[in-house]
């Protein structure tokens, strides 16, 4: 049996992404009816296999750079749970640390900091850039086409936790990508081009 | 008794949340300019809301609203920084940094 989507051209098998997505949406399906009699699991199938059918070709993300298409669930889900109940962890020590800065004022230093991290995927330096605006005390402020983010921390520590680049490995787990971290000295961020045409 | 557990950590889970989101309005108003305020926001955002959801689930156990009820949680920690990331980036890129934030840096420490 041959699935061609039209021009859905992605890194992998298209077949293995088109019953990846339909399982996702029956589990959803499951979640958000809560009836497991026959009818109402038969009805939910045969939508999601036809809406993954529709869909698929559409959720594919395309680097700019190198032109290669990606699938936007091509993840490995054991590492993605890990990562969020890292991701939960990492939300409430750093919540601290801001509800410390809002209630005691001395704390407040705010400065920018800036680190290099070029994924190859641009659906992990979306996750990257939200995880980081997710955790209370830092805020991605512009990410430029070589992968340099520019993050905007409410005080040192916040910002140490994030340069320590313990999330930028994870999710290149995530993504099955390798891990090119490395922080930016205060000297290199003069030479960064500045980017308005995106 | 069991009803009473769940109503117990399911109050805890509620005034820790309040207290975040509390916590993160008085962040807004006493934070000095526009970047510093979206980091007390987001602090509502998340631990706020993340909480709250948290004690709703406990109180309705695990089972189909609960469950909704941590989708709800999933999807506001998907949507939230989206937003958020959005606007800081239009402020940025609309030169707000170097105006408005140096000038307020400075007039606080003279």
């Amino acid at each position: 049996m041959k699935f061609n989507f039209g021009n859905f051209k992605v890194n992998g098998s298209p077949l293995a992404y088109f019953v990846e997505l339909s399982a996702f949406l029956f589990v959803l399906w499951l979640m958000l009816s809560g009836r497991t009699e026959p009818k109402v699991l038969i009805l939910g199938s045969v939508f999601s296999l036809l809406t993954a059918y529709i869909c698929a070709p559409f959720l594919t993300v395309k680097n700019e750079k190198t032109g290669k298409e990606f699938f936007l669930l091509r993840v490995n889900f054991l590492k993605l749970f890990s990562y969020y109940f890292w991701l939960l962890k990492e939300i409430f020590i750093s919540g601290l640390e801001v509800t410390k800065t809002i209630l005691k004022k001395s704390e407040f230093a705010p400065k920018v900091v800036y680190f290099k991290m070029d994924y190859e995927n641009p659906t992990a330096a979306a996750l990257l850039a939200a995880s980081i605006t997710l955790t209370p005390g830092t805020i991605t402020l512009d990410i430029s086409n070589l992968g340099v983010y520019e993050v905007y921390a409410l005080n040192g520590r916040c910002a140490e936790g994030l340069l320590e680049g313990t999330m930028q490995k994870k999710i290149a787990g995530v993504y099955k990508e390798t891990c090119e971290y490395r922080p930016l000295p205060e000297l290199e961020t003069h030479h960064i081009p500045a980017e308005t045409d995106l | 008794m069991m009803m009473e557990i769940r109503c117990f950590f399911t109050v805890i889970f509620l005034v820790t949340g309040l207290f975040f989101m509390t916590v993160s309005t008085v962040g807004v108003i006493r934070f000095p300019d526009f970047f510093s305020r979206l980091h007390a926001i987001g602090l509502g955002q998340s631990l706020g809301i993340g909480f709250c959801c948290i004690g709703l689930f406990i109180y309705q156990g695990f089972n189909i609203t609960g469950i909704k009820i941590l989708l709800v949680m999933v999807v506001s920690m998907m949507a939230g920084p989206i937003g958020t990331h959005i606007i800081d980036r239009v402020a940025f890129r609309e030169g707000l940094k170097k105006e408005s934030r140096m000038k307020e840096q400075k007039g606080r420490n003279d």
